[in-house]
């Protein structure tokens, strides 16, 4: 039966109902779908693009040298065995080792409350750096030459360490040559501030890698 | 009922009892009737008003057209008399191309036709001539464009495109007409339910016609005086209650009414057409129930014989079972298929309409179209929604397989790329804070002088270098400053404090910076 035969009220509801349905098929069905559509495409030319971007991007390297440690207990231990290495390798006798936690950046809390400005440095409370520093300050006892071979190797160690100060004086103590210092060496090392990444540094895929 | 339609004229009667369909075929100035069919008319479905339910009827058509195997596409179709109604006034004589407009002019002004609505045909005849003045009686039949539209509707379901619809009187005239053997002037009586037509006929041209307000309805139910056996059933019962009475009580007022207005028309034909032969006879063109009453009626009144035969036999035609017109029903749907054999009587098409009622009747065409375009639009957009969710279903797979091969290679390239900033940080930390400690010894070191003793060396936050000692002689301290100018780990040094004991040793304390040497002595670039 050809739309002709229909009766005038089919054909009334028919020619109601058609456009009805395309309109809300078009704006509700088709339209959300295009957009959809697009968006897809536009995050597939996204994707595409970084997938190009890594992989014409070389992996980086691996460092030569450890750049932290995990902060685990066991830490200051073995730095100090670290640094006890390095002061027999340079014939220095360690005679004392001494650790310091690094100052405390300002807060700006304490400013705040006797009526001061928050200071620039406090602004960055959301220190976005993986490790912290930590010092310690350690006494050698050795001759001038030694205490250079000491610092030389500190700078050269396997891992990363930083000399923040230091002070070389006659060692003055009875029984020790006259050409032997005492040198006070204060040490900054770095520690992780995230545990996860000590697998990293140890060369293992972190958990939860991904993009 | 199959039979040979081909090169026919298909005349149909739609009453509200039965659709009468007759295939006519002209030829050699002749008319015959090649076929006829009938069917009930489904109920309710037409009444004298039109047709209520064109689908039906329409279906009922095909379905005897199907039955007689006809390849009609087009039909004329006459409707029950009472579908028709009929204006005669007389009009200053116009050519044809005139003619209609005046007509239609008429028919508004009188009220008959709302202005530029309504359908209708005319009979233009010329008038006597008198004083010189040129005149025309017309005799319009007129129809609203409902009914036409319901009529043009229903032939459209049936198949068939519509030629004319014309009225009843005009097509059962002109069918007798065609099959009569005398070719003389008569005067022809139409009547139906609620009027009748009256036309006068010279032979060769219609003369005269007029439609009289009074029909056999109002003579059926004329009740006989009480006694007259002859108004009873043979079975003794009050058939006549249906059955005519007219015969019976000549003196009623319809019947006398009917009576004296023919008369008065043909007193009237006598005076003003003086030159045309007088009609030999009278033919009443009624249903063989009403016309045998109907003659008695008139044969006392009017001065010509009064001829009731059934005409429907001169043609050959069967004895419907269905519908108060009986025979004449066939009668009109063989007249109105017929051509116009001598141009007895022109045909009067009453469903021609106006532009506006055409412009309107395409209005469900335009409405198929937009049902049409829209049904397009439906089923492109139906199409576009499995185009969209296939293609979305393809970029997600896409998408996910990109995302895929990042995730690998971001697991790749995490390790490292997270070593390296753990060292980068580390070595930024570094580089801030660490002190070339080892350098500035060996600059110390290098700078050193036999006649000097170095108490303490210093190296502070902020790259501040301090340098105590003891000298024997000036020059010696002098000299130790100057070479350890000429060092790279010791920069400006300046002699903070110098002082001789009452012995005459010396004794100073050197300041200098190491500012801008990284951790391991070397000058730290930009940025570090």
């Amino acid at each position: 039966m050809t739309a002709s035969r229909l009766s005038p009220a089919a054909q009334q509801r028919i020619a109601i109902l058609v456009p009805i349905v395309a309109l809300v098929v078009s704006v509700f069905v088709v339209y959300p779908s295009y957009l959809h559509n697009r968006e897809l495409q536009d995050e597939i030319a996204k994707k595409s693009e970084r997938l190009n971007n890594l992989l014409q991007t070389p992996m980086p390297l691996a460092a030569t040298v450890q750049p932290a440690a995990a902060d685990t207990p066991s830490e200051p231990p073995e730095f100090l065995a670290s640094i006890r290495e390095l002061a027999a390798e340079s014939r220095c006798e360690l005679v004392g080792f001494d650790l310091t936690l690094p100052p405390a950046p300002p807060s700006g809390e304490k400013e705040l409350a006797l009526g001061g400005n928050k200071p620039e440095g406090a602004t960055k409370s959301e220190d976005t750096s993986p490790v912290r520093p930590v010092r310690a300050k350690i006494a050698v006892k050795s001759d001038y030459d030694g205490v250079r071979q000491l610092l030389r190797g500190i700078i050269l160690a396997p891992r990363l360490y930083a000399v923040t100060a230091c002070e070389v004086m006659p060692a003055g103590d009875p029984g020790v040559p006259d050409h032997y210092v005492r040198a006070t060496i204060e040490i900054e090392r770095y520690v992780l501030k995230n545990p996860e990444d000590a697998k990293v540094i140890a060369g293992e895929p972190a958990a939860g890698s991904g993009g | 009922m199959p039979a040979d339609t081909r090169g026919t004229n298909l005349g149909l009667y739609l009453s509200p009892e039965v659709i009468i369909a007759a295939f006519s075929r002209t030829g050699r100035g002749q008319v015959r009737v090649a076929a006829v069919g009938t069917t009930t008319t489904p109920g309710g479905c037409l009444d004298g008003g039109g047709i209520r339910d064109p689908i039906r009827v329409g279906t009922a058509i095909r379905s005897l057209l199907r039955g007689m195997r006809s390849r009609a596409t087009s039909a004329s179709v006459v409707l029950p008399p009472s579908a028709s109604a009929m204006r005669a006034f007389r009009l200053p004589d116009a050519p044809a191309r005139e003619q209609r407009l005046l007509v239609r002019g008429e028919l508004e002004q009188t009220g008959a036709l709302p202005i530029g609505t309504g359908a209708f045909g005319f009979l233009w005849l010329q008038a006597p001539i008198e004083e010189e003045r040129r005149e025309a009686d017309v005799f319009a039949f007129y129809a609203d464009d409902a009914l036409v539209d319901s009529v043009r509707e229903a032939l459209r379901i049936a198949n068939l495109r519509l030629d004319a619809i014309e009225p009843y009187s005009v097509s059962t005239m002109r069918a007798y007409m065609a099959a009569r053997s005398d070719t003389g002037p008569v005067a022809l009586l139409c009547p139906s339910a609620d009027h009748t037509d009256l036309c006068i006929h010279d032979g060769s041209h219609v003369r005269y016609m007029r439609r009289i307000p009074g029909g056999w309805e109002e003579m059926r139910y004329t009740r006989p005086p009480l006694g007259d056996a002859a108004a009873l059933g043979e079975d003794g019962s009050n058939a006549g209650a249906y059955a005519p009475g007219l015969g019976a009580d000549p003196a009623s007022t319809s019947a006398a009414f009917l009576a004296a207005e023919v008369a008065r028309s043909f007193a009237f034909y006598s005076r003003e057409y003086r030159d045309s032969d007088v009609p030999r006879s009278l033919v009443v063109l009624a249903p063989q129930t009403f016309a045998g009453s109907i003659a008695e009626v008139l044969e006392g009144v009017v001065p010509i014989p009064v001829v009731a035969d059934d005409p429907a036999h001169t043609l050959d035609l069967p004895e419907p079972a269905e519908g108060e017109q009986g025979s004449l029903g066939y009668l009109a749907a063989a007249g109105v298929g017929f051509g116009d054999p001598g141009a007895l009587i022109p045909h009067v098409d009453s469903s021609r309409q106006e532009a506006s009622a055409i412009v309107r009747r395409r209005a469900p065409n335009v409405l198929l179209m937009g049902m049409a375009a829209s049904t397009v639009w439906m089923l492109v957009s139906l199409a576009a929604t499995v185009a969209l969710a296939l293609m979305n279903m393809s970029a997600e797979q896409q998408s996910s397989d990109l995302q895929r091969r990042l995730d690998e290679e971001w697991a790749k390239r995490e390790a490292p790329q997270r070593s390296q900033e753990i060292f980068t940080a580390a070595r930024a930390s570094q580089l801030k804070t660490a002190l070339p400690a080892a350098t500035v010894l060996a600059s110390v070191a290098q700078a050193y002088t036999d006649q000097i003793a170095i108490r303490t060396v210093k190296v502070e936050t902020g790259a501040k270098v301090t340098i105590e000692g003891d000298a024997q002689t000036p020059e010696s301290m002098q000299q130790f400053a100057a070479n350890l100018a000429k060092t790279p780990g010791v920069i400006g040094p300046s002699f903070d404090m110098m002082h001789q004991d009452e012995n005459g040793n010396l004794s100073f304390r050197v300041l200098g910076s190491c500012q801008g040497l990284g951790p391991e002595g070397q000058p730290k670039q930009d940025g570090q």
